[in-house]
């Protein structure tokens, strides 16, 4: 090993993880692994204040015509529930976790831009704050997470709730495109020698795709946000039809930035279960190119598909179809992963850790997600189940059974590294199975609910047959889902404190964070192993049976394994 | 959504259910591919050695990408074909059957051919002829995004004030069926309701003559006893007070049209879009305060005395 290049040690010394060095050390920090921290634990903090407004209104629907909450309260609620839950969990969730790993699985020392990483943590936590703000300034937005025009004009909506969206989103969307185009830059310029770029782990792969999404999403929503906020307060009228405007225009805007921004917030977590799948099978990933050219389809649709979220508004036969078509072709790179997950699977020495729990039930709840995906692509029925609560069981499908059980079995994995301590894999796995049945009972019978003919975004709703009866029982679904999330929050503080050491690379890992002790040091390498595979570390510990020495495809062995299939 | 009383929504809900039994393959496949993967990777996990490290199979990968592709294009052409059969393409526009028109958060429904104006109860007469598209519908709005929906009719359409939509409407089966506004438009989206109530054409026909008759007060026949409002002094309440700004009643001088058409208000079986049953007892609640019904409402509270109140009640639910 004669080629194993080595970082100059930094004589400063680094507060690590649980070292007292006062507030300070954390506000003034440009280190890439303190600002992913602070990133995910502003987006639980902010989940944590999502949740509570998400089972705030899971009282108000238990039960018909309920009068728990105001309709102006409701409406507020699901308004700051659904603009929290996007903008400032998802989201930060995606770049924190991004930010914290990126460097470490390219064996780099930081992000190439530590001072705009850190711009944008705090652009994204004042954008946060900004928003909240509006609950004492007089009224929290009450527009929906889109916001559609004319409702959001000052016409009808007087308060400054819509003001303090368009202005916190405006912020925090400068943050997310930094982070954005720094994620394109640290992944150009800042791999270790010896890594090329078709050989970086898939969950910096997507992290670098999705970089360019979101370059290319967040002028829209930005161009847009400053239009509503021209038309509210300076008299413009963009989004006016009484005067002018056009009303449809805001929509187009808008989902050419929330189709995009749908993909953003998952080509992360698709990375995250591509990178524990193989670990927990002893396996590589399968089909690693078709992954990464599938994310590059992804992207690229995604721009073509956004009108989708518009079958309803009346746009006319040949638009629609065209959009349709789009929609449908997603369909085709989304498959493609399923399968490379499930070939990853197969034929592996599994280990079903908590994590590997959460990676596997994500293929299934993702499935069905998709499933119900498709019947926003086929234009027909879009025209029934769009704006119902069809759509809010699909998108807690994807968003929640997608992307945040990747994050959660991502927490579980990535935890001991980021902290030097083991989350308990037992209570691990009640926690699990505890999320596991309580998202399903909340929203798999609110596909029926939608079906029945409940709109999404009321405060509540006639005694119809089985109406009060299937809301009670997601709010049942989503009180057990609540205890899940208390139990992870709790364990994960207790674990920080007196969790079980974890070393260096507790899973027998494949990539190069788990070169490095745990939690890492500031310089985040002292040594980097070669890199000549995309598993240098599986080459490290397996000399006689490295990666590279065998067939690209993976197909041609070197040797015989004792366990043959 | 699945008992369909039209063509249109037929076309729909067979399409969904083709739709979901190639979804339900579909995960089938991958439910079994996955478990399959699971039992046999958990029983290997006990056994010595590590796995064949295989990367990756061309073939495969081939497979599951063109039987995805072809699995769509399967699906799109029957997409095509209902878009369609269930929202036929619109001829006559200028000559609609029924103008809806959303407000915050009521509806308004003016029957052009009939010369009626009337809000909240949808009639529509039943429609076999099989090769009528159905009642044309013209749909508007006079503030901010709505939509109507009425699943066992079809399918779902915006309502906006800069944009003009039309719709088909082809019910083949008489009943009072449900609905909503789909859109959010504001504080009560959730109790802006759709009432449809498909007649026979006769019935149809007949339910519309007498909506065109204007409102008729009539004295009261006795000498009013305890508990019987006169309408004859209920009509001057009510041309007496702001009603007027906002409501019209057919053969007087209240012509407003900012809120509902209150000429045959003792027809309609609900108030507010459905939020109360239409009684006297509700409707005198309703006119002290509105707001304590539907919160938030674009309707103030009148603080009558019991007597004229009774009188005004008396009046509005004459007219049947
Ligand atoms: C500022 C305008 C305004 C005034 C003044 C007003 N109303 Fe209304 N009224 C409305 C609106 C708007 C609605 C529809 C409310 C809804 O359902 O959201 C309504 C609804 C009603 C309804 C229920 C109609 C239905 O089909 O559900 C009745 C009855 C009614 N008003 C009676 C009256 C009477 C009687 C007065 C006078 C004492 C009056 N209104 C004054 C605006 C007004
Ligand atoms: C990762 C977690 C979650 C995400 C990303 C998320 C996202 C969203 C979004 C985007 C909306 C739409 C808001 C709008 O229409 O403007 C929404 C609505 C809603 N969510 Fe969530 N959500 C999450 C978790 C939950 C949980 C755990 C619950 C239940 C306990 C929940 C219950 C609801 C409800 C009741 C609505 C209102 C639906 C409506 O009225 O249209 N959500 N959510
Ligand atoms: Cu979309
Ligand atoms: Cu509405």
């Amino acid at each position: 090993m004669s080629d194993v290049p080595l970082i100059p040690e930094i004589k400063k010394p680094f507060y690590r993880l649980g070292e007292k060095e006062g507030l300070m050390s954390w506000v003034a920090t440009v280190d890439h692994k303190l600002l992913g921290l602070m990133y995910m634990a502003t987006a639980f903090l902010f989940f944590a204040v999502g949740g509570i407004e998400a089972m705030l209104m899971r009282i108000q629907l238990g039960s018909a015509r309920n009068t728990f909450l105001s309709p102006e309260m409701y409406n507020q609620i699901f308004t700051m529930h659904g603009t929290t839950m996007v903008f400032l969990v998802v989201i930060p969730l995606m770049l924190g976790s991004g930010i914290y790993l990126v460097p470490l699985m390219i064996g780099a020392r930081d992000m190439a831009f530590p001072r705009l990483n850190a711009l944008g943590f705090w652009l994204l936590l004042f954008g946060g704050l900004l928003l909240y703000y509006s609950f004492v300034a007089g009224g929290a937005p009450n527009g929906g997470w889109f916001a559609y025009a004319p409702y959001s004009e000052r016409a009808f909506n007087t308060t400054y709730g819509i003001d303090y969206w368009a202005l916190g989103l405006f912020v925090q969307g400068i943050g997310t495109t930094l982070a954005g185009i720094n994620f394109v830059v640290t992944i150009l310029t800042m791999r270790a020698p010896g890594m090329k770029l078709t050989q970086v782990p898939m969950f910096v792969w997507t992290t670098f795709i999705n970089g360019f999404l979101i370059i290319g999403a967040l002028p829209p929503l930005n161009a847009a946000l400053v239009m509503l906020l021209v038309d509210r307060r300076l008299d413009g009228n963009f989004f006016v039809p009484q005067s002018g405007g056009s009303s449809i225009l805001w929509q187009h805007y808008f989902w050419a930035f929330g189709h995009p921004e749908v993909y953003i917030m998952v080509l992360p977590a698709f990375g995250m279960i591509s990178e524990i799948l193989p670990v927990f099978s002893r396996k590589p990933l399968f089909g690693f190119n078709a992954i990464a050219i599938s994310t590059i389809a992804i992207a690229f649709l995604s721009y073509a598909v956004y009108a989708h979220h518009m079958f309803s508004v009346g746009l006319g036969p040949g638009f629609e179809a065209f959009f349709a078509a789009a929609t449908a072709l997603i369909a085709v790179p989304t498959g493609i992963k399923i399968f490379n997950w499930i070939f990853t699977v197969w034929g592996g020495k599994l280990q079903f850790t908590t994590a590997m729990l959460y990676c596997i039930s994500f293929i299934f709840m993702f499935t069905i997600g998709g499933i119900s995906g498709v019947t926003f692509a086929v234009v027909p029925t879009d025209w029934q189940t769009t704006d119902t609560y069809y759509v809010v069981a699909h998108m807690h499908y994807v968003l929640f059974g997608g992307t945040f059980f990747a994050v959660l079995g991502g927490i579980f994995y990535w935890f001991p590294k980021a902290t030097g301590r083991m989350l308990p894999e037992g209570l691990g796995k009640i926690q699990f199975w505890l999320t596991f049945i309580g998202f399903n009972m909340t929203f798999f019978i609110q596909h029926f609910l939608g079906l029945m003919g409940m709109p999404r975004r009321v405060y509540t709703y006639p005694e119809l047959t089985n109406w009060s009866l299937f809301n009670l029982i997601s709010t049942i679904g989503a009180a057990i889902l609540g205890l899940s999330i208390l139990m992870l929050i709790i364990m994960m503080w207790r674990a920080i404190k007196h969790g079980e050491r974890a070393g260096d690379d507790p899973w027998d890992g494949f990539t190069l964070e788990w070169a490095t002790t745990s939690p890492p040091p500031i310089q985040n390498f002292d040594i980097i192993p070669p890199i000549r595979s995309r598993r240098p570390l599986w080459d490290w510990k397996h000399p006689e049976d490295p990666d590279w020495k065998r067939d690209h495809d993976g197909k041609q062995l070197s040797t015989k394994r004792s366990d043959e299939i | 959504m699945f008992e369909p009383i039209s063509p249109h929504g037929k076309d729909i809900a067979d399409l969904f259910i083709f739709i979901l039994a190639l979804g339900g393959i579909v995960f089938a496949l991958v439910v079994g591919l996955l478990t399959y993967a699971m039992v046999t990777g958990r029983r290997r996990a006990t056994q010595e050695g590590l796995p064949r490290q295989v990367a990756g199979n061309t073939k495969l990968e081939i497979a599951w990408t063109a039987a995805p592709a072809v699995l769509l294009i399967a699906l799109f052409i029957p997409t095509i074909m209902v878009m369609n059969s269930s929202d036929p393409a619109k001829v006559n526009k200028d000559k609609p059957d029924v103008v809806i028109i959303g407000h915050q958060w009521w509806w308004e429904y003016q029957y052009p051919n009939g010369g009626v104006v009337t809000a909240n109860e949808l009639h529509l007469p039943i429609i076999t002829d099989p090769k009528s598209n159905g009642y044309l519908i013209h749909l508007k709005s006079a503030d901010v995004q709505h939509d109507f929906w009425v699943p066992q009719l079809g399918r779902k359409i915006d309502v906006y004030p800069d944009k003009e939509n039309f719709l088909y409407l082809k019910p083949q089966q008489a009943g009072t069926f449900i609905g909503a506004c789909a859109e959010y438009c504001g504080g009560q989206h959730a109790w802006m309701r759709i009432i449809a109530i498909v007649q026979p054409q006769a019935e149809f026909d007949s339910w519309l003559a007498a909506q065109r008759t204007p409102h008729t007060t009539s004295a009261p026949t006795t000498s009013v006893g305890a508990g019987q409002g006169d309408p004859k002094r209920g009509e001057q309440i009510f041309l007496n007070n702001t009603c007027i700004n906002c409501h019209a009643i057919n053969g007087t001088t209240a012509q407003s049209p900012i809120g509902p058409n209150l000429t045959h208000l003792g027809s309609r079986a609900t108030l507010g879009t459905g939020i109360i049953e239409n009684n006297p007892a509700n409707l005198a609640r309703w006119i002290l305060n509105p707001g304590a019904i539907k919160p938030g409402l674009r309707m103030p509270g009148y603080q009558l005395s019991q007597e004229d109140l009774r009188d005004l009640v008396a009046y509005l639910e004459e007219q049947k």
